[in-house]
């Protein structure tokens, strides 16, 4: 019903007469390269839900049987993290923000095309030969030092990866928008994606450099940085809170863009939205200090010592209250969306809603844990908020993929079937967190798969976890499996399915080549809103 | 100019600043942080000016002559496959950076021949609007690179599998492998080379099987090592059978290493058709009988030998004793032979020896074993 | 020419010039072709000569017609001349007269190579062998050598080479390390002592005395440093010589100071400096080990120390000057008499020695910095530092006067 002269025959993009492997090795096309990072990204997160449901389910019995070996779990631990976080969360975001960020803006293409691909292929070759190195009794306290220092380099290599594709997001925000869009008229997942991509270049060179350092270390001398049992005391931060909030900052833009236009509305309050988004940035901070930022709440009395407890809440609040401000503020303004909204029944509304509570949910936990008076250090409650963000943050890029799915494959993913999906994911997400948390206030440790008791249920705790991770491994396979058959057989989108109000509206589904045959001038924040209403578009 | 991005930067920079202060305040004797927090805010008020100085890159829709030249106007570039290349030389380093050096140069010069490349072909598609112009810039530039080193390495890959497969082949069957392989060749290019409009994809596939083919056999024969008498001749050294111990059948027996050697030598040591042994020595017009040496000198005796049998020449310089402890001697007698060398034959051998003549209890010399009264006196003074 | 700068130069320059060709006109210089003192220099002095003569009248004549073009044809503002190309006349007449000095030239110069490497009727054959940085001669006890000049038994010796008068001497040079050269220039050419390779030099002194030389080619830190002296002797004094040599070891009286001097020798010197005969207190004799320590595997040996009057690769004298001049300027008759008498305690340069024992790297650059040994696997090239004390140095002075 939308459809301009910016059309080009459906499929053009991806036909060349390159034969299909080399049409995907060389490609510099962001909208290829988005779904070669969204497919692996799928595989990726399958992988680590795998080894996630193996770690959970040997905590159940903490005396008896065991699969791995106490050596080995350390490892199988950071190989799930590493998997979910770089393998699954990072590269659905970064794929989606890849693909769809360039058609939001109303770009003919992404800036830097070929460092963004050379981007995914490093992203992958860093994983996978990470990967090969845990297998190989590598990574974080691992036995074969050569696969340690392996584990270490290609971790630089994946890291590399993820912030070359963080740049060409970047710079395709600041300077690939079409005349008249201003940043503060540009969708908000092109804004959530800018400012995520910006703090991921702040914080990955980090993460590079002290990968760099516990390479040297590692191999020439293991004086400095605690050798392959040091890697997590260092590099660590990358795969907890809140740096996890960060990468989740780009798909947050889903939920401000999908809400409205799902609920046949328009966000309240534009400005505050973007400053919400700007707020969870402020979460690198205490990634790049290397360790986490407590409350000691020191002294009897409220009054007592009041100069050392402002002294511990500045940082405190700097650190961990700030980004959840962000997170509440992305909350409200979706709810008070929706209170006005007439939503229509499309799986990604909930995927959006449930999701943002899920992370919200993680960053909640984690101010608790941080503060030292609850006495969570060192409990598994820290990975019940890690489940929640992470989880959360897979719902969102599932949300985000039912939402934009048919823009880049211009089929749908049935509606019918990916609403039991995200409400089984979110009751996965729900089940397997907060008993993860109930479990840290009975005081399971954290990091540990066996030898530990505590007073309580400490089996049922574990088994509800293990459950609830085959839970979202299962979901996940189903939502993989739709996606793959929607691609062939499912119903075919047009182009613009939810009635959008957004450029990547605008043109084929799939987009063309170069996205728009003709520059769309813009004069608002809904400008295939202004085309419709002009009349302009028949 | 503040605009919405340089917004951000700002803001994040003066929260680093912040950060910073509180870090400073509140962990003394710990000013990493606060460092950190600088930095961190540098790099986002610098961020921020640019973000400002560009303003934000910001079009007007109103200034439609900058419309065409914005960077959202520019459609994307084309297929390359350099990106990939760096990332799997980026794979290939860091394997190399836990394996071996040798793999670890292969992909650091892989990953800067990727980045040229890519560096090279973006420049030459901005050359200018013609598409075809530009593929001949770039060839220009980079074809005198990328040919040779191309042709090298496929030259090196026929020469090295054909090396492979000759060193493990018998020295006749290799001849005559090679002998037939050269004469289908020739054979199949006649018929090739007769025949009008042959495919090119055709002639390309087939040199393709072969060349996979030759790779594969030379693959194949270097992991199951030379012939078995090249691998006895390498336990001989290849050239002199220094042991003066008996000779394994396969040494080379005409190896004297190179010409240099013997051009210039202290002495030549011939053994007359008559079995008579003598030197010529430079400087001395007649047969000499002794010979002298410097100490600690390389010194270089070449020996002819002129009779019927093979023969090896000994050079006898004394012997070590070597105290093992508890009244146990070890002695070693030093000797430098050559290998045993045909009629016509030469080979060289060169000898340092350390110690003077007069200070050895027996008197150096060189003979050759089986033939009696074959002596030459050696002096080292 | 009224620029005063420009004048001033130009007179610098004519004092320069002119203090050059002074120069030539030195009157002791011990390293003088144009001085042939044997028939091997005097063949390349009767070439050189007319060969100079000739190039010298071809020289002249160039220069004077090119001065003469240049102030002829100066730029005064006259019109360019008629430009031609090409005059076979004066090409061709101008390349064959070229031709024709040079062949002119060529002709006595091939015979004298020729004559010059004539080697068929050698007297008595010397090895030479370079180091860093001096000069090793051998004396092999084989051939003629052996059945008309005396030699038992081979004599080793270093920086003096001696040869009997008019004797024609064949020496054979090579090196142990690098590539060094050696030219005596009043008795022949040079020729490049080359590691692995022998090369012929014939010798052959018309006068008793001493010529100087040293290395050509340079070869390391101390090339300068690295002399040689040829000593021609009348043949009834070689033979002298040559039994001196020869002669049996005599150790120092017991309780002299040259007999601690011995002891202290053995200790410390004998590793890599052969004194034949020298034996321990057991009577075992003392074979030194230069290869354990030096990169070219030798050192001098002092057996004779004293017969030579310079050391260090023929750098400093063992005599004081005096004895020295008597030496050097002694008439070919006394000459003999006055070098066999070698070095006694009186004319004994006691400053050079002594500064050379108590620290040698710093008299002659050697690489001996033990920091900075890793190349050569901890060997030196050199002689290093001993850390003598003075009592040992005048122990060692005692003993080392006696090798005569």
């Amino acid at each position: 019903m939308t459809s301009t002269e910016t059309h080009h025959a459906a499929g053009a993009a991806s036909s060349s007469d390159a034969p299909a492997i080399a049409a995907w090795l060389t490609t510099a096309d962001h909208k290829q390269v988005g779904r070669l990072f969204i497919g692996t990204g799928l595989f990726g997160l399958l992988g680590g839900l795998v080894l996630a449901v193996l770690v959970a389910s040997e905590r159940i019995d903490a005396e008896g049987f065991q699969l791995l070996d106490s050596g080995s779990a350390t490892q199988v631990l950071s190989a799930a993290r590493l998997l979910l976080t770089f393998g699954a969360v990072a590269p659905l975001v970064m794929g989606l923000a890849v693909a769809i960020v360039p058609l939001q803006l109303g770009s003919r293409s992404i800036a830097f095309p070929r460092v963004a691909a050379s981007g995914f292929w490093m992203w992958l070759t860093g994983l996978t030969l990470s990967v090969v190195a845990i297998i190989g009794n590598g990574g974080p306290s691992g036995g074969e030092s050569e696969m340690v220092d392996l584990y270490l380099a290609a971790s630089v290599v994946m890291v590399l990866g993820l912030a070359m594709a963080a740049l060409s997001i970047a710079v395709t925000g600041l300077t690939s928008r079409t005349p008249g869009m201003g940043l503060l008229r540009a969708p908000f997942f092109s804004w959530s994606s800018f400012v995520g991509s910006i703090a991921l270049l702040m914080s990955l060179p980090v993460f590079i450099g002290t990968s760099v350092y516990l390479y040297v270390d590692h191999r020439y001398a293991r004086a400095a940085f605690g050798g392959n049992f040091g890697v997590n005391n260092w590099v660590g931060w990358a795969i907890s809170q809140p740096f996890t909030y960060v990468l989740a900052i780009p798909i947050l833009g889903f939920v401000l863009d999908a809400v409205p236009v799902l609920g046949r509305t328009r966000l309240a309050q534009r400005p505050a939205a973007n400053v919400a988004v700007g707020l969870v940035s402020v979460a690198i901070f205490a990634s790049l200090t290397h360790r986490a930022v407590t409350l000691p709440w020191d002294g009897d009395g409220f009054f007592s010592g009041l100069g050392t407890k402002i002294a511990d809440l500045l940082p405190f609040g700097l650190v961990n209250v700030i980004p959840l401000l962000g997170l509440l503020g992305v909350l409200g303004l979706t709810l008070l969306t929706l209170k006005s909204a007439k939503p229509m029944l499309a799986a990604p509304l909930p995927f959006a809603v449930l999701g943002l509570l899920m992370i919200l949910l993680g960053a909640t936990s984690h101010l608790l844990y941080t503060v030292e008076d609850a006495a969570l250090g060192g409990t598994i409650f820290e990975a019940g908020s890690y489940v929640a963000v992470t989880f959360g943050t897979v719902l969102l890029a599932f949300g985000g993929l039912t939402y934009w799915g048919p823009k880049l494959w211009g089929r749908r993913i049935p509606d019918k079937a990916a609403l039991p999906l995200a409400l089984l994911g979110f009751v996965a997400t729900a089940l397997g967190s907060l008993s993860y948390m109930i479990a840290g206030f009975a005081d399971q440790p954290a990091g540990v798969v066996d030898g530990f008791a505590y007073s309580g249920p400490q089996e049922l705790w574990n088994v509800i976890t293990t459950g609830a991770f085959a839970l979202m491994l299962l979901v996940s396979l189903a939502f993989v499996g739709l996606a793959v058959r929607s691609f062939t057989a499912g119903e075919a989108a047009g182009d613009d399915p939810w009635d959008g109000t957004t450029l990547e509206w605008a043109t084929s589904s799939p987009p063309p080549a170069d996205n728009f045959s003709d520059l769309i001038v813009v004069g608002s924040e809904y400008p295939l809103a202004d085309i419709k209403n002009s009349g302009k578009v028949g | 100019m503040i605009t919405t991005s340089s917004k951000l930067l700002y803001g994040l920079g003066a929260g680093s600043l912040a950060a910073g202060f509180v870090w400073f305040i509140t962990n003394e004797g710990q000013q990493l942080g606060s460092v950190m927090f600088a930095f961190l805010a540098v790099a986002f008020i610098f961020m921020g000016a640019i973000a400002s100085y560009t303003r934000d890159g910001h079009i007007l829709s109103t200034d439609t002559s900058a419309h065409g030249s914005s960077a959202a106007a520019q459609k994307s570039v084309g297929r390359s496959l350099w990106p990939f290349g760096t990332a799997v030389s980026a794979g290939v380093t860091v394997v190399g950076l836990i394996s071996s050096p040798g793999i670890f140069k292969v992909g650091v010069a892989l990953l800067i021949a990727m980045l040229a490349e890519w560096m090279v072909s973006n420049w030459a598609e901005r050359a200018s609007a013609s598409n075809e112009y530009n593929i001949k810039v770039r060839d220009y530039i980079v074809h005198p690179l990328e040919l040779p080193i191309a042709g090298a390495l496929l030259l090196s890959v026929i020469v090295l599998s054909m090396s492979r497969v000759f060193l493990a082949l018998d020295k006749s069957a290799g001849a005559i492998v090679f002998a037939v392989a050269g004469a289908v060749i020739l054979f199949f290019g006649t018929l090739i080379a007769l025949r009008r409009d042959v495919n090119r994809r055709v002639v390309g596939g087939i040199l393709g099987v072969v060349l996979l083919a030759l790779a594969g056999t030379g693959v194949a024969t270097a992991l199951d090592g030379e012939r078995e008498q090249l691998v006895e001749a390498a336990e001989e050294d290849h050239f002199a059978h220094r042991g003066c111990t008996e000779e394994k059948e396969y040494s080379d027996k005409k190896a004297s290493r190179a010409v240099a050697m013997k051009s210039s030598v202290q002495a030549a040591v011939i053994l007359s058709d008559e079995g008579v042994l003598y030197a010529e020595v430079d400087g001395y017009e007649t047969a000499q009988t002794a010979i002298t040496l410097q100490r600690s000198n390389p010194s270089t005796i070449l020996f002819i030998n002129e009779t019927d049998d093979a023969r090896r020449m000994v050079l006898s310089y004394g012997k070590v004793v070597e105290d093992l402890g508890g009244g146990v001697e070890k002695e070693t007698a030093l000797e430098a032979c050559t290998s045993k060398v045909e009629k016509g034959g030469q080979q060289a051998v060169t000898v340092v020896i350390p110690k003077p003549s007069s200070a050895s209890d027996e008197p150096f010399t060189i003979t050759v074993p089986g033939v009696d009264g074959a002596k030459i006196d050696v002096f080292v003074p | 020419m009224n620029n005063p700068r420009r004048r001033r130069v130009l007179t610098l320059a004519g004092i320069a010039a002119g203090l050059l060709t002074l120069a030539g006109c030195a009157k002791d210089a011990p390293q003088d072709t144009w001085q042939p003192a044997g028939p091997n220099a005097e063949m390349i002095d009767n070439l050189q000569q007319p060969v100079f003569l000739v190039a010298g009248i071809v020289g002249v004549i160039v220069m004077a017609a090119v001065a003469w073009a240049v102030f002829r044809y100066r730029d005064r503002g006259q019109a360019i001349p008629e430009q031609t190309h090409g005059k076979p006349a004066i090409e061709i007449t101008l390349t064959i007269i070229p031709v024709l000095i040079l062949i002119g030239v060529a002709i006595p110069t091939t015979s004298t190579i020729f004559d010059l490497a004539k080697t068929d009727d050698t007297e008595m054959v010397i090895n030479v062998t370079g180091q860093q940085w001096w000069w090793e001669y051998d004396y092999p006890a084989i051939g003629d050598n052996a059945d008309k000049y005396g030699l038992s038994q081979p004599i080793v010796t270093s920086g003096q080479l001696v040869i009997p008068e008019n004797t024609k001497v064949l020496l054979r040079v090579t090196s142990r390390d690098v590539i060094h050269s050696y030219w005596i220039p009043k008795l022949n050419g040079k020729k490049d002592g080359v590691p692995g390779r022998v090369h012929l030099l014939r010798l052959e002194g018309s006068k008793p005395g001493i010529y100087a030389g040293q290395c050509t080619e340079f070869c390391g830190l101390s090339h300068s440093y690295m002399r040689m002296e040829t000593i021609v002797l009348k043949r009834a004094d070689f033979d002298v010589w040559v039994a001196n040599q020869l002669a049996p070891y005599e150790s120092p009286a017991e309780g002299t100071l040259a007999k601690e001097g011995e002891s202290l020798y053995i200790q410390q010197c004998s590793r890599c400096h052969q004194v034949n005969g020298l034996a321990d207190a057991e009577g075992n004799l003392i074979v030194s080990a230069p290869e354990q320590y030096v990169v070219s595997g030798a050192a001098p040996n002092l057996t004779n120390l004293m017969t030579r009057i310079t050391f260090a690769g023929a750098s400093w004298d063992l005599l004081t000057q005096q004895c020295r001049d008597d030496v050097w300027k002694a008439s070919a008759n006394e000459f003999g008499a006055k070098y066999l008498s070698g070095v006694s305690a009186d004319c004994l340069n006691q400053k050079d020695l002594r500064e050379w024992l108590r620290n040698s790297p710093e008299k002659k650059p050697m690489y001996v910095d033990p920091t900075k040994l890793q190349e050569t696997n901890g060997k030196y090239r050199g002689m290093p530092a001993l850390g003598l004390t003075e009592d040992q140095i005048d122990a060692l002075v005692a003993y080392l006067l006696e090798r005569k």
